[in-house]
């Protein structure tokens, strides 16, 4: 059950980026807009697409959570592994593809916008390094 | 359209459900009171809906856009997860019932139950609403299409009712992610065009009611692959650390 878990904590991780971006980015700070006019129709499908699909990811994640839980078979390092990854992979794909690419929004308006950049891109980064590291050291225990 | 008709279905379908519960129950059947729960809150929802207060004209997209969330989301998936057809099934003679069965066996019922079907039905409901120029005097009919379309689609992914070919957890979990970024976008859309806090309302409406269906999904999915037959969480646990299901 070490790959369920590893795909639980994906999904968990998907949500949480999706999670952290609405209640900290949109709601605490404000930093994001609702609706960005210069947004292009490209940058709105895929930000409704990712919106829809990080609540999605985080109820099935939890549910495929609990049922590993019930048999016993959670595997806590590949989940954390996973949540990691997806965190991070969805922060990089965020910062890179959506706001550099697609031009969708960006981290903050009105400012000097490379420091916020370079740490959005480097935690999200960060975050897959660490979760590849936990995936191998696993690996290497095993062997 | 007048919005007071909506108390009319408010009262008569969790009236016509207890009614027909009363007949399980009068021969000794039982019937999930979870059921029933989801029933009176769908019709406490549609009342809701009826009476919500007209706003002035700078709230009157919000107000319509309250009903609407209600009326043609919330209610109806509520209706699904009540299950009624199975309830139905249960009641009637078998006489009645064999026409019953073969009327959602037929090919036409079949169709629109077929998952690709019903997430199409599902998905058009927000971009025919907010973004095309349908003329006012349809307003009515969509409002019933669109209603009658989330509670298809909720029954097919999530809803107990008998579906034939249901699709499994993720397939369905796929299809409300069709579902529910068709109806994100439409709400942005919407508000692009000027619609205000009336579309933002609608975007996390949609949100709300879109991890409501995902959680009744997934519940589903957590009952049926149970790993022992009426185990609970503590009982009927001798071998811990066992991994994989236990074939039934």
């Amino acid at each position: 059950m070490t790959g369920r878990s590893l795909v639980a904590g994906l999904l968990c991780g998907v949500g949480l980026a999706g999670f952290l971006d609405e209640v900290v980015f949109h709601q605490l700070l404000h930093w994001h807009h609702f609706y960005d006019r210069s947004t292009s129709t490209v940058g709105l499908v895929s930000d409704g697409w990712f919106h829809a699909g990080s609540w999605l990811a985080t109820v099935a994640g939890l549910f495929v959570v609990a049922d590993l839980q019930r048999r016993h078979a959670l595997v806590g390092r590949r989940v954390a592994a996973g949540v990691l990854l997806g965190w991070g992979g969805f922060q990089l794909y965020d910062g890179l593809v959506q706001h550099k690419v697609l031009g969708l929004h960006q981290i903050r308006y009105d400012v000097e916008l490379l420091p916020y950049d370079l740490v959005w891109n480097l935690t999200g980064a960060l975050g897959v390094l660490v979760g590849v590291l936990l995936l191998v050291r696993r690996g290497r225990a095993r062997a | 359209m007048t919005w007071a008709g909506l108390l009319v279905p408010a009262v008569l379908l969790p009236a016509g459900y207890l009614a027909l519960e009363q007949v399980l129950h009068r021969r000794g059947d039982a019937w999930p009171v979870a059921r029933s729960a989801a029933v009176l809150a769908a019709g406490a929802l549609l009342a809701v809906a009826a009476s919500w207060p007209e706003a002035g004209p700078a709230g009157a997209g919000v107000a319509e856009t309250v009903r609407h969330l209600l009326a043609t989301m919330a209610a109806p998936v509520l209706l699904a997860l009540s299950g009624p057809v199975a309830l139905v099934l249960r009641v009637l003679p078998p006489r009645p019932r064999r026409v019953l069965v073969r009327l959602l066996h037929s090919r036409w019922a079949r169709a629109v139950t077929w998952w690709p079907v019903a997430t199409v039905l599902a998905a058009s409901g927000a971009p025919l609403f907010y973004l095309a120029p349908v003329p006012h005097g349809l307003h009515g009919p969509l409002m019933v299409h669109t209603a009658l379309a989330s509670w298809l689609f909720a029954t097919v992914v999530a809803g107990p009712d008998p579906v034939r070919g249901r699709p499994g957890a993720v397939t369905s979990t796929l299809a409300l992610l069709v579902v529910a970024a068709v109806h994100g976008v439409s709400a942005k859309l919407w508000f692009a065009a000027g619609a205000g806090p009336a579309a933002e309302l609608l975007f996390v409406g949609g949100d709300v009611v879109e991890v409501a269906t995902a959680v009744a999904v997934w519940a589903r999915w957590y009952r049926r692959t149970a790993p022992r037959p009426a185990a609970g969480p503590v009982r009927g646990r001798t071998s811990p650390g066992r991994g994989a299901a236990v074939p039934r």
